[in-house]
């Protein structure tokens, strides 16, 4: 009976999972998109239901049909017309940068409209009390009620979805919406699948914002570690995902009648807390073949307008290096309090760096350099905690992070899955890996538990420790520069072009991505052993999972294959940080994310362009040289080109 | 169909591959022999590609060997079980049926690309950016490769931005400057115009002059006659005819396929 007991607790948590996860297939299935922003978008509408009910006191079912009615699908209306619709050609990896740009777009406005304030009298729609079952168990109305609301969307969905007519063209607009345009409206259908989807997020953040505290970060996580779920049903199957989300509720609270000798409990408590996270990664790891469909492959798409030739000499960036290192230079002339917050500019820039190497040379979308930057960061104490010499740490800390990026880029880079389907997978991947890394060892007391950060004799004043930063972003611009130029360089520029034709040159390509991924891994551990050795403490919070995803996004932003761009980024975010208040920095890097559609490449690429511009009558003669004939020809030749996706 | 002793070039023995219940190559062996052009035609589906793809290890065959002798005085090599990159090392070139460029480089970096990786180099002497001791040899290999294409006005364009006969041309010289000893051309004349094909001709028996084994995958008869010693005509994953292209065309089946049978 106690256990039937745990079982209708679990039941409830399942619920919550299932909506999440039924809200995102269904987003999915009638969109195409995996929209990772699902969560902040059932947040958003959230607090607007939070709004009109507690602020402007409309009663309650008025405030649900605004909300539900008009606000939810509205948003999506709104996100389908202005970043996805332009963004439709794009592949997938553009549509994944937009949708994390919507989920820190939608983050930053939470906290600048609300201030990221968490409410707990969110209200509810769902009748309170309970039925009583025989053996003294109750069961809560709320529970039944979303049990029936998930299951009526996932038998209606895949009803409509196999046996209609408008199931048919949604189909086939999500398939290809190109083709499709010529025979059904595809962008009205388009658009209504959007605003489907975002109807969903609204009753999914308004159904749970009550259970839990309404709170900016908890339902976001919530809904990406219910990803897992999605995952185990194949990204298609709708009752699957149900069941599944159900089954974990269940297992995670049957798990808390576990009790193992006291020395285990830690992990435990660990695994049916997080169970859903284990889920996910799990899934990933011995479930390669999603029905993902996405037409970019890994990062290809994040630059393939901006990608650049890299043998040649680029006087371009030489005016911005200069400039840049007269910038990074000031605060060593602050005065202390000043210095104190530009520390975490040196330390950010080598992470930014990291995912420059990861996504933008080696093309395998990253979002789990959080992870590993933390890890370095906890090598780096441990070792000087046990006596080595703090300089020593410092480095060797993140070179041992080195082997575990190997094994995991081993492990996920050259899965089986399809090219065409590798961004969405990696980033899953990536994702999964630092939140696991985050709730198995920065949240383990066992681990992080008594940590003493202390810097040593010499490096204790702010400026020299700042001199040191510097120089350590210094060695890691150097060795990324050889990665960027010279027979490496263009062994990975050919690897982003094709992969096929990079194997027919001789080029090994599995071993070279696995390579540059662990070195991306290796950096973002440098990054993060500054970062807790500026702060003199390791705070998890630093290198939350979510963190990684905002970085990834800023990153984006600036180009992802552009160091310098980085650099400047990493600099620009902690500036904005520091002079505003909390969400101006998050609203901004969404909003440049979203944009990322229209001005490929980011800012890094907008300047290079300028540049580029800047020379182009050397270019010129070479294009004059041919007929308009043949301009035409050249013309059309580099359309198909850019049009083909790089595989 | 006897290699024997001495030979030198590409051998397929007992080459099997099935899709579910299809088997698309069917025990198919085949001799690509140094100093010549070697043609395998046959109608759509046939298994050309499938057994093209086989040889470069794009795709595994279910059974059969595939070797390469690169040259008298050095080992056969057993190309079966060997991932493609390793095919490529070990002196197998090939391009593709649907063009393959890397569009961000210029055409004489696709170039150097193909010569600079034809062997293994430490990666981490990559990182720390030392002085590749090749570096001498890759950029005469790289010119050489430019020039006997007739490339080098175009050096450096982007190779995205070229039209299409002129990205086979530089596709072809990526897989000439890893030097191989066989060369595998997927159909290398679809969208080139007739004086790109004479050019691409012209080139193939210099080629063969050289010492390389070049197999052609090629529907284009007149192309096929002009350029290959021997032909050979898959049909439904089996070789039915081999023989020099005006033998092979001349037979009854090749009409009935090519003429009759549209």
């Amino acid at each position: 009976m106690f256990y039937a007991g745990l079982a209708i607790n679990g039941l409830a948590i399942g619920c919550v999972a299932a909506l999440a996860a039924v809200g995102l297939l269904a987003t999915y299935r009638v969109t195409g998109v995996f929209n990772i922003a699902f969560g902040s978008n059932a947040v958003f509408c959230a607090y607007v239901m939070w709004q009109c009910v507690r602020v402007w006191h409309l009663p309650l079912a008025v405030a649900a049909v605004l909300v539900l009615g008009i606000v939810a699908p509205g948003v999506g209306l709104v996100l389908e017309r202005l970043v996805y619709r332009p963004l439709r050609r794009s592949g997938a990896s553009g549509l994944l940068v937009a949708t994390l740009g919507v989920l820190v777009l939608q983050l930053g406005l939470v906290f600048l409209l609300w201030g990221g304030r968490s409410y707990v009298d969110a209200p509810s729609l769902l009748p309170a009390g309970s039925v009583r079952l025989p053996g003294s168990l109750t069961l809560p109305y709320a529970t039944i009620v979303e049990l029936c609301v998930v299951a009526l969307i996932a038998v209606l969905l895949t009803f409509l979805l196999r046996a209609t007519r408008v199931g048919l063209m949604v189909r086939a607009v999500v398939d290809d919406r190109d083709l499709a345009s010529a025979l059904v409206p595809a962008d009205r259908l388009a658009a209504g699948g959007w605003a489907f989807g975002s109807f969903l997020a609204g009753v999914a953040g308004v159904l749970w914002a009550p259970i839990y505290h309404l709170d900016p970060y908890s339902l976001t996580l919530t809904v990406l570690e219910t990803m897992g779920v999605a995952v185990l049903a194949r990204l298609t199957s709708l009752p699957i995902a149900v069941v599944a989300a159900l089954a974990i509720g269940i297992a995670q609270t049957e798990l808390t009648a576990v009790h193992p000798a006291a020395r285990w409990q830690g992990l435990v408590d660990a695994f049916h807390t997080n169970l859903f996270v284990l889920v996910l990664f799990a899934a990933l790891m011995v479930l390669p073949r999603l029905g993902i469909r996405d037409s970019g492959s890994g990062g290809g798409g994040l630059h393939r307008e901006g990608a650049r030739r890299t043998s040649r000499v680029d006087h371009i960036s030489r005016l911005p290096l200069g400039a840049l290192s007269l910038v990074l230079a000031l605060p060593l002339f602050f005065d202390p309090a000043d210095l104190r917050a530009s520390l975490a500019v040196p330390a950010l820039a080598v992470v930014f760096v990291s995912l420059v190497v990861a996504t933008g040379y080696a093309g395998q979308i990253s979002l789990g350099q959080a992870g590993y930057a933390g890890l370095g960061a906890l090598f780096m104490v441990k070792l000087a905690g046990a006596g080595a010499p703090w300089l020593l740490a410092l480095f060797l800390g993140p070179l041992l992070v080195v082997p575990l990026g190997w094994l995991t880029g081993a492990v996920f880079l050259n899965k089986g899955v399809a090219t065409h389907r590798r961004g969405l997978y990696l980033a899953l991947a990536t994702f999964a890996t630092a939140a696991v890394v985050a709730r198995f060892v920065f949240a383990q007391p066992v681990f992080v538990g008594g940590l003493v950060v202390s810097r040593p004799r010499g490096f204790t004043d702010d400026h020299w420790f700042y001199a040191l930063e510097l120089a350590c972003l210094l060695l890691a611009l150097l060795l990324v520069r050889s990665l960027h130029t010279g027979p490496m360089g263009r062994a990975l520029v050919a690897m982003r072009d094709s992969e096929t034709a990079a194997v027919s040159a001789g080029i090994d390509v599995r071993l070279m991505k696995v390579f540059v991924f662990a070195c991306a891994a290796g950096l973002a551990g440098l990054g993060g052993a500054l970062t807790t050795s500026a702060a003199q403490a390791f705070n998890p919070t630093d290198f939350d999972p979510v963190q990684g995803l905002v970085w990834f996004a800023a990153v984006a932003v600036w180009g992802v294959d552009s160091a310098l761009g980085a650099v400047v980024g990493a600099a620009a975010l902690v500036a904005v940080d520091v002079g505003t208040v909390s969400g101006v920095s998050s609203l901004l890097i969404g909003i440049g994310a979203v944009l990322l559609g229209r001005f490929p490449g980011g800012i890094g690429a907008a300047v290079r362009r300028a540049g580029d511009w800047a020379v182009r009558p050397v270019e010129r003669p070479l294009t004059r040289r041919l007929s308009p004939a043949g301009r035409a020809v050249a013309r059309a030749a580099a359309a198909r080109v850019r049009e083909r996706p790089v595989s | 169909m006897s290699g024997g002793r001495g030979f030198r070039g590409i051998q397929i023995r007992g080459l099997r591959r099935r899709f579910g219940g299809v088997t698309a190559v069917d025990d198919v062996d085949l001799d690509v022999p140094a100093g010549a052009v070697t043609a395998l035609i046959g109608p759509n589906g046939a298994g050309k590609t499938t057994l093209f793809h086989c040889v470069t290890g794009l795709d595994a065959a279910d059974a059969g060997t595939v070797t390469l002798a690169p040259h008298p005085d050095r080992p056969t090599v057993l190309l079966s079980g060997l991932p493609p990159h390793a095919r490529a090392r070990a002196g197998v070139a090939w391009t593709f049926q649907r063009i393959e460029l890397f569009a961000g480089l210029t055409v004489a970096e696709n170039i150097r690309v193909g010569a600079e990786n034809r062997r293994g180099r430490p990666l981490l002497s990559g990182l720390l950016g030392l002085p590749d001791p090749r570096r001498a040899a890759v950029r005469a290999t790289t010119v050489a490769v430019l020039e006997r294409l007739g490339l080098t006005p175009l050096a450096d364009v982007s190779a995205g931005s070229l039209p299409t006969g002129t990205m086979r041309l530089v596709e072809l010289g990526r897989a000439l400057a890893a030097e191989p000893a066989a060369l595998l051309l997927d159909e290398p004349a679809s969208g080139l115009d007739d004086h790109q094909i004479a050019r691409l001709a012209e080139v193939l028996r210099a080629l063969t002059a050289d010492g390389l084994a070049i197999l052609l995958v090629e529907h284009d008869i007149r192309f096929v006659t002009a350029v290959a010693d021997r032909a050979y005509l898959m049909v439904a994953g089996r070789v039915l005819l081999s023989g020099t292209p005006d033998e092979v065309f001349a037979s009854e089946l090749a009409r009935e396929l090519y003429v009759g049978g549209s």
